[in-house]
């Protein structure tokens, strides 16, 4: 192999499948075969038995939905409150100066540290779950927006000043576009950051959501539906991520070569 | 009358971690007459660029005043078409967005203005490529484009710094004409910083050499080549006496230059 060489499209499909196909038939031997025992990790089989029954007679699908809204409601909460904060952090450096600090100091307080605080303030209810997510996404939202706004040429904006451009349309007009592919792009990575709080937000006191089956498998030692429920929280965060990046390449045409 | 006049401009950039400050440009006096074509001309490093952000406001002088139409000019504004080296066309938006922009922000009314633009994209022949994207052009296309976007404005000056530099020879020798052409049927006041020396006597009325760092101006030499100028003048007498002249002016500096450095 050569370093570097490009593989073509049907070529990189071929492989992408190949490996899940290798993944899926190692955890068939190992279960199939009797290396490990059933109680622990259930097989590829049952797995999809389980889940079938829980779609069917659990209403695992209501669940399911209760955690996509979860997860959207509070990523739009933390948008909300990000981006503004995030365009003024890049565009002007005194409210930098200000914020940044204390946003790099939060950013790296663990959301799922907050639950029994939150649990405290807020109850076991929806706003709990979605302050955990909230308070998991939007310090990231902020320094990255403010490092994609700020990150501008600067002979973009010289141009854009010789043309007779104010200060704030050069905000508006220059700022904001140049930086709109990457802030699309950054939404697309924190969302998939706030699936693993959702996730924890729902082990622990929660009466529905994928997390919420999952513990109540773990006391039933169900190991096919906990992984069954792993598989859908995957699946869903692939979806996403491809209508993402499709709404992204609609969105922004100019800004890949 | 002189269009724009510079009075004793010169710019020194702070100290850094400890050093010396250091002077760019010794303050420099020039005065532009209204539709005049000056080529300023200078080997790297010398200060032609900073003297023409200054013109352009992109730049604060240390001393001495900028004055045009007899204003004095504080900061970057619409007056002033400015077209840099690289290339700085708005990724996001179309050709003929990009030389709207100026336009849109004077507050011309939609229709005028693309009507505006698509007539500047027809003068520097890119009809039709009004709605590529700047990636799908090439890099004479993009400059050509930056020219179109800065007149479109109607300025009362333009500046070009280096718009070329980054071209292959061929492509360059044609964006000279074009640019040659649009000041031949426009009238229109140009300031054209270069380090190529046929490209300063070709396009320009009027060359002024600048010397190696600090830059000051060490030759104001008139070009009494006529116009309309054919691409083949450069192999005329005259064009080649002159060159040889500038030959001389510019290796002198050339050589100071490295060994400063």
């Amino acid at each position: 192999m050569k370093p570097l060489q490009p593989v073509s499209g049907g070529a990189r499909i071929g492989y992408g499948v190949a490996f899940f196909a290798v993944f899926v038939l190692a955890w068939s031997a190992a279960t199939f075969g009797g290396y490990v025992q059933r109680l622990f990790l259930a097989d590829p089989l049952t797995m999809l038995r389980e889940g079938y029954s829980l779609l069917v007679q659990y209403g695992f699908a209501f669940d399911i939905g209760m955690t996509i809204w979860r997860v959207v409601g509070g990523f739009v909460l933390a948008v909300i409150v990000a981006l503004p904060l995030g365009i003024l952090m890049g565009a002007y450096k005194p409210v930098e100066a200000f914020l940044e600090p204390f946003v790099s100091f939060a950013r790296y307080l663990p959301a799922s540290a907050f639950i029994p605080l939150l649990i405290l303030w807020a109850g076991i209810g929806e706003a709990q779950k979605l302050l955990v997510i909230f308070i998991g996404s939007v310090f990231q939202l902020i320094l990255m927006i403010a490092v994609a706004v700020g990150g501008v040429r600067r002979d973009l904006v010289d141009a854009a000043y010789t043309l007779g451009a104010s200060d704030s349309s050069v905000v508006r007009r220059v700022l904001l576009p140049n930086a709109a592919p990457e802030i699309a792009e950054i939404f697309r990575l924190v969302l998939g950051w706030a699936w693993t709080y959702v996730i924890v937000a729902e082990l622990i006191g929660s009466s529905s959501g994928i997390g919420h089956m999952i513990t109540d498998s773990q006391a039933l030692l169900n190991t096919g539906q906990i992984i069954f429920g792993i598989i859908v929280i995957g699946l869903i965060g692939l979806v996403s991520d491809f209508l993402f990046k499709a709404v992204n390449q609609r969105l922004f045409p100019w800004a890949k070569a | 009358m002189s269009k724009l006049i510079i009075e004793n401009v010169g710019k020194v950039f702070p100290a850094q971690r400890g050093g010396q400050p250091t002077r760019a440009l010794t303050p420099t006096t020039l005065s532009v007459a209204d539709n005049d074509f000056i080529t300023i001309l200078g080997p790297s490093g010398c200060g032609k660029s900073t003297l023409l952000r200054i013109i352009g406001g992109l730049e604060t002088a240390s001393e001495g005043r900028i004055l045009l139409d007899g204003a004095p000019v504080s900061g970057p504004g619409a007056d002033r078409g400015f077209v840099f080296q690289s290339y700085t066309l708005f990724p996001w938006l179309t050709v003929i967005e990009n030389i709207a922009f100026g336009l849109r922000e004077k507050g011309v009314p939609e229709r005028e203005r693309l009507d505006l633009a698509r007539d500047w994209a027809g003068r520097v022949g890119l009809s039709a490529f009004v709605d590529h994207f700047p990636k799908q052009l090439s890099g004479g296309m993009q400059q050509r484009t930056a020219i179109a976007r800065a007149l479109a404005n109607d300025p009362k000056i333009l500046l070009l710094d280096e718009p070329f530099g980054a071209l292959d020879n061929q492509t360059r020798a044609l964006m000279q004409e074009m640019l040659l052409g649009i000041w031949e049927r426009e009238q229109k006041t140009v300031l054209f910083v270069t380090h190529d020396i046929e490209e300063a006597i070709f396009v320009g009325s009027r060359v002024v050499v600048m010397s190696a760092r600090p830059g000051r101006i060490k030759a104001d030499i008139t070009v009494d080549l006529p116009h309309p100028r054919p691409y083949t003048i450069k192999t005329s007498p005259e064009f080649v006496a002159l060159k040889e002249r500038l030959v001389e002016e510019i290796r002198v500096e050339a050589v100071l230059a490295a060994e400063v450095h």
